[in-house]
Protein backbone atom coordinates (compact mmCIF):
# COMPACT_ATOMS: atom_id res chain seq x y z
CA UNK A 1 0.00 0.00 0.00
CA UNK A 2 1.32 3.69 -1.06
CA UNK A 3 0.42 7.22 -0.15
CA UNK A 4 -2.32 6.74 -3.26
CA UNK A 5 -3.66 3.77 -2.30
CA UNK A 6 -6.81 5.43 -1.08
CA UNK A 7 -7.98 8.88 -1.10
CA UNK A 8 -5.90 11.09 0.48
CA UNK A 9 -9.66 11.84 2.52
CA UNK A 10 -8.37 8.85 5.10
CA UNK A 11 -6.01 10.65 6.65
CA UNK A 12 -8.47 12.83 8.79
CA UNK A 13 -9.62 9.41 10.40
CA UNK A 14 -6.15 8.32 11.38
CA UNK A 15 -6.12 6.81 14.19
CA UNK A 16 -2.79 5.53 16.83
CA UNK A 17 -3.81 2.04 16.98
CA UNK A 18 -6.72 -0.62 17.53
CA UNK A 19 -9.50 0.56 19.07
CA UNK A 20 -12.31 -1.34 21.06
CA UNK A 21 -14.29 -2.28 18.73
CA UNK A 22 -12.37 -3.46 15.40
CA UNK A 23 -12.97 -4.79 11.79
CA UNK A 24 -10.19 -6.10 9.97
CA UNK A 25 -9.99 -5.63 6.13
CA UNK A 26 -7.38 -7.59 4.33
CA UNK A 27 -6.08 -6.65 0.62
CA UNK A 28 -5.03 -9.50 -1.73
CA UNK A 29 -3.70 -8.72 -5.57
CA UNK A 30 -4.91 -12.29 -6.22
CA UNK A 31 -8.17 -13.83 -7.82
CA UNK A 32 -10.98 -14.86 -4.92
CA UNK A 33 -10.86 -18.37 -4.06
CA UNK A 34 -13.63 -20.74 -5.42
CA UNK A 35 -16.35 -19.30 -3.09
CA UNK A 36 -17.92 -22.88 -2.58
CA UNK A 37 -15.23 -24.56 -1.16
CA UNK A 38 -14.58 -21.87 1.41
CA UNK A 39 -18.55 -20.55 2.34
CA UNK A 40 -20.90 -23.08 4.09
CA UNK A 41 -23.99 -22.72 2.94
CA UNK A 42 -25.80 -21.68 -0.65
CA UNK A 43 -24.90 -18.73 -1.55
CA UNK A 44 -27.92 -16.16 -2.52
CA UNK A 45 -27.75 -13.51 -4.61
CA UNK A 46 -29.44 -9.96 -3.56
CA UNK A 47 -28.40 -7.76 -6.27
CA UNK A 48 -27.05 -8.29 -10.01
CA UNK A 49 -26.79 -4.36 -11.76
CA UNK A 50 -23.98 -4.84 -13.94
CA UNK A 51 -22.08 -2.95 -11.32
CA UNK A 52 -21.94 -4.34 -8.44
CA UNK A 53 -22.94 -8.51 -7.16
CA UNK A 54 -23.88 -8.88 -3.61
CA UNK A 55 -24.28 -12.63 -2.71
CA UNK A 56 -24.87 -13.95 0.93
CA UNK A 57 -24.81 -17.42 2.47
CA UNK A 58 -24.97 -18.96 6.16
CA UNK A 59 -21.07 -17.71 7.30
CA UNK A 60 -20.59 -14.74 4.74
CA UNK A 61 -21.32 -11.84 3.16
CA UNK A 62 -19.55 -11.19 -0.76
CA UNK A 63 -19.74 -7.75 -2.23
CA UNK A 64 -18.17 -7.92 -5.94
CA UNK A 65 -17.87 -4.84 -7.68
CA UNK A 66 -16.40 -4.07 -11.22
CA UNK A 67 -14.75 -0.08 -10.71
CA UNK A 68 -14.60 1.18 -14.29
CA UNK A 69 -16.47 4.77 -13.46
CA UNK A 70 -14.56 5.65 -10.10
CA UNK A 71 -11.04 4.39 -10.21
CA UNK A 72 -7.86 5.88 -12.25
CA UNK A 73 -7.11 2.10 -12.79
CA UNK A 74 -10.16 0.26 -13.42
CA UNK A 75 -10.20 -2.87 -11.05
CA UNK A 76 -12.45 -5.89 -9.98
CA UNK A 77 -12.84 -6.49 -6.37
CA UNK A 78 -14.19 -9.63 -4.59
CA UNK A 79 -14.97 -8.66 -0.72
CA UNK A 80 -15.58 -12.14 1.64
CA UNK A 81 -16.90 -10.70 4.65
CA UNK A 82 -17.68 -13.05 7.75
CA UNK A 83 -21.37 -12.65 8.78
CA UNK A 84 -20.53 -9.92 11.27
CA UNK A 85 -18.35 -7.70 9.31
CA UNK A 86 -15.84 -7.87 11.00
CA UNK A 87 -12.92 -9.49 9.21
CA UNK A 88 -12.96 -8.78 5.75
CA UNK A 89 -10.68 -10.53 2.68
CA UNK A 90 -10.79 -7.78 -0.37
CA UNK A 91 -9.10 -9.72 -3.97
CA UNK A 92 -8.36 -6.95 -6.35
CA UNK A 93 -8.15 -8.18 -10.40
CA UNK A 94 -6.94 -7.34 -13.16
CA UNK A 95 -4.30 -4.75 -11.52
CA UNK A 96 -0.74 -5.68 -10.59
CA UNK A 97 1.49 -4.10 -7.82
CA UNK A 98 2.16 -0.81 -9.04
CA UNK A 99 -1.45 0.12 -10.29
CA UNK A 100 -2.69 -1.04 -6.60
CA UNK A 101 -0.21 1.83 -5.64
CA UNK A 102 -2.34 4.72 -7.24
CA UNK A 103 -5.72 3.64 -7.02
CA UNK A 104 -6.90 6.15 -4.90
CA UNK A 105 -9.70 4.01 -3.73
CA UNK A 106 -12.75 6.10 -2.03
CA UNK A 107 -13.44 2.72 0.51
CA UNK A 108 -11.35 0.64 2.52
CA UNK A 109 -12.67 -2.24 1.11
CA UNK A 110 -12.21 -1.06 -2.51
CA UNK A 111 -15.91 -0.72 -3.21
CA UNK A 112 -17.44 2.20 -4.41
CA UNK A 113 -18.38 3.31 -1.16
CA UNK A 114 -17.93 1.91 2.23
CA UNK A 115 -21.93 2.79 3.31
CA UNK A 116 -22.81 -1.19 3.13
CA UNK A 117 -19.98 -2.15 5.52
CA UNK A 118 -21.19 0.79 7.54
CA UNK A 119 -24.71 0.01 7.42
CA UNK A 120 -23.94 -3.27 8.10
CA UNK A 121 -21.88 -2.67 11.68
CA UNK A 122 -24.50 0.15 12.22
CA UNK A 123 -27.43 -2.12 12.43
CA UNK A 124 -25.59 -4.51 15.11
CA UNK A 125 -24.02 -1.00 17.20
CA UNK A 126 -27.41 1.05 17.98
CA UNK A 127 -27.01 3.21 14.68
CA UNK A 128 -28.14 3.81 10.97
CA UNK A 129 -26.93 5.90 8.12
CA UNK A 130 -29.25 8.74 7.90
CA UNK A 131 -29.27 10.70 4.44
CA UNK A 132 -29.02 14.61 5.37
CA UNK A 133 -26.37 17.45 5.42
CA UNK A 134 -25.09 18.06 9.06
CA UNK A 135 -24.22 20.96 10.30
CA UNK A 136 -22.91 22.69 14.20
CA UNK A 137 -24.03 25.96 14.54
CA UNK A 138 -23.81 27.61 17.99
CA UNK A 139 -23.13 24.56 20.18
CA UNK A 140 -26.06 22.92 18.29
CA UNK A 141 -26.18 19.70 16.21
CA UNK A 142 -28.74 19.94 13.10
CA UNK A 143 -29.55 17.65 9.84
CA UNK A 144 -31.39 18.93 7.20
CA UNK A 145 -33.08 16.23 4.67
CA UNK A 146 -35.29 15.93 1.91
CA UNK A 147 -35.90 14.57 -1.76
CA UNK A 148 -33.03 14.59 -4.01
CA UNK A 149 -32.88 18.49 -4.98
CA UNK A 150 -34.85 20.15 -1.95
CA UNK A 151 -32.07 22.07 -1.29
CA UNK A 152 -29.95 20.37 1.47
CA UNK A 153 -26.41 21.75 0.21
CA UNK A 154 -28.33 25.10 -0.31
CA UNK A 155 -29.52 25.32 3.35
CA UNK A 156 -26.46 23.60 5.02
CA UNK A 157 -24.28 26.34 2.69
CA UNK A 158 -26.35 29.31 4.22
CA UNK A 159 -25.66 28.05 7.47
CA UNK A 160 -22.05 27.88 6.84
CA UNK A 161 -22.06 31.80 5.94
CA UNK A 162 -23.96 32.96 9.65
CA UNK A 163 -21.12 30.67 11.25
CA UNK A 164 -21.90 27.02 11.09
CA UNK A 165 -19.39 24.28 10.50
CA UNK A 166 -20.43 21.39 7.95
CA UNK A 167 -19.31 18.18 8.75
CA UNK A 168 -21.55 16.01 6.11
CA UNK A 169 -22.87 16.69 3.50
CA UNK A 170 -24.57 12.95 2.37
CA UNK A 171 -24.50 9.76 4.41
CA UNK A 172 -24.26 10.79 8.47
CA UNK A 173 -23.71 8.14 10.89
CA UNK A 174 -26.54 8.42 13.88
CA UNK A 175 -25.92 6.07 16.98
CA UNK A 176 -27.93 5.93 20.29
CA UNK A 177 -26.18 6.83 22.84
CA UNK A 178 -27.92 6.78 26.39
CA UNK A 179 -31.11 8.58 26.03
CA UNK A 180 -30.07 10.52 22.75
CA UNK A 181 -28.83 10.64 19.44
CA UNK A 182 -25.60 11.24 18.03
CA UNK A 183 -24.43 12.14 14.43
CA UNK A 184 -21.03 11.76 13.36
CA UNK A 185 -19.24 12.86 9.88
CA UNK A 186 -17.72 9.79 7.92
CA UNK A 187 -15.39 8.99 4.57
CA UNK A 188 -18.69 7.51 2.96
CA UNK A 189 -19.38 10.38 0.39
CA UNK A 190 -17.25 13.20 -1.59
CA UNK A 191 -16.67 16.26 -0.11
CA UNK A 192 -14.69 14.69 3.03
CA UNK A 193 -12.91 17.88 5.22
CA UNK A 194 -11.06 17.87 8.29
CA UNK A 195 -14.44 19.24 9.54
CA UNK A 196 -15.87 15.46 8.84
CA UNK A 197 -14.53 14.54 12.13
CA UNK A 198 -17.11 15.16 14.28
CA UNK A 199 -19.57 14.22 16.75
CA UNK A 200 -22.13 15.50 18.19
CA UNK A 201 -25.39 15.52 20.15
CA UNK A 202 -28.36 15.87 17.84
CA UNK A 203 -30.64 18.88 18.41
CA UNK A 204 -32.73 19.04 15.37
CA UNK A 205 -33.73 17.73 12.63
CA UNK A 206 -35.32 19.60 9.57
CA UNK A 207 -37.39 18.16 6.78
CA UNK A 208 -36.62 20.87 3.34
CA UNK A 209 -38.15 21.75 0.65
CA UNK A 210 -37.61 24.96 -1.14
CA UNK A 211 -40.56 27.31 -1.65
CA UNK A 212 -41.89 31.06 -1.75
CA UNK A 213 -42.29 31.44 1.51
CA UNK A 214 -39.89 30.90 5.12
CA UNK A 215 -41.32 28.97 7.36
CA UNK A 216 -40.09 26.33 10.14
CA UNK A 217 -42.76 24.16 11.39
CA UNK A 218 -43.08 21.16 14.52
CA UNK A 219 -43.53 18.00 13.23
CA UNK A 220 -44.95 16.43 16.07
CA UNK A 221 -47.26 13.85 15.19
CA UNK A 222 -44.91 10.65 15.71
CA UNK A 223 -46.71 8.40 12.63
CA UNK A 224 -45.18 11.40 10.32
CA UNK A 225 -41.85 11.29 11.65
CA UNK A 226 -41.57 7.85 11.56
CA UNK A 227 -42.12 7.85 8.01
CA UNK A 228 -40.54 10.60 6.84
CA UNK A 229 -37.06 9.21 9.12
CA UNK A 230 -37.75 6.00 7.22
CA UNK A 231 -37.49 7.75 3.92
CA UNK A 232 -34.29 9.53 4.54
CA UNK A 233 -32.43 6.46 6.32
CA UNK A 234 -30.34 4.13 4.04
CA UNK A 235 -31.16 0.50 3.79
CA UNK A 236 -28.81 -2.04 2.60
CA UNK A 237 -29.72 -5.16 2.66
CA UNK A 238 -30.40 -5.77 6.35
CA UNK A 239 -31.05 -9.30 8.30
CA UNK A 240 -34.63 -9.68 9.93
CA UNK A 241 -33.34 -9.15 13.60
CA UNK A 242 -31.24 -6.21 12.32
CA UNK A 243 -34.47 -4.69 10.51
CA UNK A 244 -36.32 -5.45 14.05
CA UNK A 245 -33.96 -3.55 16.25
CA UNK A 246 -33.31 -0.64 13.82
CA UNK A 247 -37.08 -0.34 13.48
CA UNK A 248 -37.14 -0.10 17.42
CA UNK A 249 -34.22 2.46 17.41
CA UNK A 250 -36.22 4.44 14.71
CA UNK A 251 -38.66 4.57 17.48
CA UNK A 252 -36.88 5.72 20.21
CA UNK A 253 -35.10 8.46 17.46
CA UNK A 254 -38.10 9.95 16.24
CA UNK A 255 -39.66 9.96 20.22
CA UNK A 256 -36.66 11.49 21.05
CA UNK A 257 -35.41 14.45 18.50
CA UNK A 258 -37.32 17.23 17.67
CA UNK A 259 -38.17 17.41 13.53
CA UNK A 260 -39.16 20.39 12.04
CA UNK A 261 -40.69 21.14 8.72
CA UNK A 262 -38.37 23.63 6.84
CA UNK A 263 -39.35 25.80 4.06
CA UNK A 264 -37.47 28.63 2.47
CA UNK A 265 -36.45 30.56 -0.52
CA UNK A 266 -33.07 31.91 -1.56
CA UNK A 267 -33.22 35.18 0.40
CA UNK A 268 -31.52 34.97 3.82
CA UNK A 269 -34.64 35.32 6.00
CA UNK A 270 -34.32 31.84 6.70
CA UNK A 271 -31.70 32.49 8.46
CA UNK A 272 -33.52 35.14 11.46
CA UNK A 273 -36.03 31.64 11.31
CA UNK A 274 -33.13 28.93 12.06
CA UNK A 275 -31.26 31.40 14.97
CA UNK A 276 -34.36 31.92 17.19
CA UNK A 277 -35.31 27.72 16.34
CA UNK A 278 -31.76 27.02 16.98
CA UNK A 279 -31.51 29.36 20.33
CA UNK A 280 -34.95 27.22 21.46
CA UNK A 281 -33.69 23.78 21.02
CA UNK B 1 -56.52 -2.51 -12.22
CA UNK B 2 -56.63 -5.31 -11.44
CA UNK B 3 -60.07 -7.11 -10.04
CA UNK B 4 -60.26 -8.27 -6.65
CA UNK B 5 -62.70 -11.13 -6.16
CA UNK B 6 -64.50 -10.89 -2.73
CA UNK B 7 -64.66 -14.69 -2.12
CA UNK B 8 -61.13 -14.87 -2.60
CA UNK B 9 -59.09 -15.60 0.65
CA UNK B 10 -55.75 -14.18 1.06
CA UNK B 11 -53.07 -14.87 2.95
CA UNK B 12 -50.38 -12.57 4.60
CA UNK B 13 -46.45 -13.25 3.04
CA UNK B 14 -44.31 -15.02 5.25
CA UNK B 15 -41.17 -13.00 5.02
CA UNK B 16 -42.74 -9.68 7.02
CA UNK B 17 -41.88 -7.21 9.15
CA UNK B 18 -44.32 -6.03 10.58
CA UNK B 19 -44.03 -2.55 13.03
CA UNK B 20 -46.59 -0.65 14.86
CA UNK B 21 -46.78 2.94 15.20
CA UNK B 22 -49.12 4.44 17.08
CA UNK B 23 -52.39 3.87 14.77
CA UNK B 24 -50.53 2.72 11.73
CA UNK B 25 -48.45 -0.17 10.71
CA UNK B 26 -44.86 -0.03 8.42
CA UNK B 27 -44.41 -3.73 6.34
CA UNK B 28 -41.46 -4.28 5.01
CA UNK B 29 -41.09 -7.30 2.87
CA UNK B 30 -38.02 -9.81 3.11
CA UNK B 31 -36.41 -12.37 0.61
CA UNK B 32 -34.99 -15.56 2.52
CA UNK B 33 -34.77 -12.80 5.66
CA UNK B 34 -32.56 -10.20 3.58
CA UNK B 35 -34.14 -6.96 2.63
CA UNK B 36 -32.91 -7.10 -1.12
CA UNK B 37 -33.30 -5.16 -4.40
CA UNK B 38 -36.80 -6.24 -4.82
CA UNK B 39 -38.34 -5.25 -0.85
CA UNK B 40 -40.61 -2.92 -0.42
CA UNK B 41 -41.47 -0.75 2.51
CA UNK B 42 -45.06 0.20 2.51
CA UNK B 43 -46.91 2.00 5.39
CA UNK B 44 -50.57 1.26 5.89
CA UNK B 45 -53.03 4.07 7.71
CA UNK B 46 -55.21 3.41 10.73
CA UNK B 47 -58.02 2.26 8.36
CA UNK B 48 -55.64 -0.27 6.30
CA UNK B 49 -54.36 -1.34 9.91
CA UNK B 50 -57.86 -2.61 10.87
CA UNK B 51 -58.51 -4.40 7.64
CA UNK B 52 -54.96 -5.83 7.98
CA UNK B 53 -55.83 -6.95 11.18
CA UNK B 54 -58.54 -8.74 9.91
CA UNK B 55 -56.76 -10.54 7.57
CA UNK B 56 -56.19 -14.25 7.73
CA UNK B 57 -56.11 -17.51 5.64
CA UNK B 58 -59.40 -18.58 6.61
CA UNK B 59 -62.15 -15.98 5.71
CA UNK B 60 -63.02 -14.15 2.29
CA UNK B 61 -62.81 -10.66 2.50
CA UNK B 62 -66.91 -10.83 1.65
CA UNK B 63 -66.64 -11.97 5.36
CA UNK B 64 -64.12 -9.17 6.28
CA UNK B 65 -66.33 -6.85 4.99
CA UNK B 66 -69.45 -7.87 6.91
CA UNK B 67 -67.83 -8.24 9.85
CA UNK B 68 -65.91 -4.43 9.45
CA UNK B 69 -69.47 -3.03 8.34
CA UNK B 70 -70.89 -4.74 11.78
CA UNK B 71 -68.40 -3.12 13.95
CA UNK B 72 -68.24 0.04 12.31
CA UNK B 73 -70.93 2.94 11.62
CA UNK B 74 -69.40 3.55 7.60
CA UNK B 75 -71.55 1.94 4.89
CA UNK B 76 -70.39 -1.72 3.37
CA UNK B 77 -69.71 0.47 0.17
CA UNK B 78 -67.13 2.76 1.61
CA UNK B 79 -65.66 -0.21 3.13
CA UNK B 80 -65.54 -2.63 0.08
CA UNK B 81 -63.73 0.13 -1.55
CA UNK B 82 -61.02 0.51 1.22
CA UNK B 83 -60.69 -3.08 1.41
CA UNK B 84 -60.33 -3.68 -2.52
CA UNK B 85 -57.73 -0.66 -2.43
CA UNK B 86 -55.53 -1.87 0.00
CA UNK B 87 -55.62 -5.81 -1.17
CA UNK B 88 -54.29 -4.63 -4.57
CA UNK B 89 -51.69 -2.39 -3.31
CA UNK B 90 -50.97 -5.42 -0.89
CA UNK B 91 -51.08 -7.60 -3.65
CA UNK B 92 -48.81 -5.67 -5.81
CA UNK B 93 -46.03 -5.21 -3.08
CA UNK B 94 -46.15 -9.09 -2.23
CA UNK B 95 -47.67 -8.53 1.20
CA UNK B 96 -50.08 -11.06 0.75
CA UNK B 97 -51.05 -13.76 -1.65
CA UNK B 98 -54.09 -15.61 -2.79
CA UNK B 99 -55.26 -18.41 -1.44
CA UNK B 100 -55.65 -21.80 -3.60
Amino acid sequence: MTENTLEPKFKFFEVEGPGEDNVVIRHFMTDPPVLEDRLQGDLKLVLDDGIWKIKISDSACVYEYLSEEFAPVPYSVTNIFNRDHSLADVYFGRINAQDYGRLSLPSLTGLGTDQILMSKLLADRNGFLFHSNGVSLENKTVLFTGKSGAGKSTISGMMKNIGGKIFCDDRIIIQKNGLDFTASGSWIHPGVTSDSVFTGKIDAVFFIEQSQDNEITPITKITRKYEKAMKAMVKNFLLSDQWTSTLELMDAFVKRVPFYSLKFNLTNEINNLMAKTIQSL
Amino acid sequence: MQEVNLLSIFRKADDLIVKEIEDELLIITMNDGITDINSSIYTINSTGKIIWEKLNDSISLETIIVNLASEYDVSREKIEKDVKKLIRELLEKGMILEKE
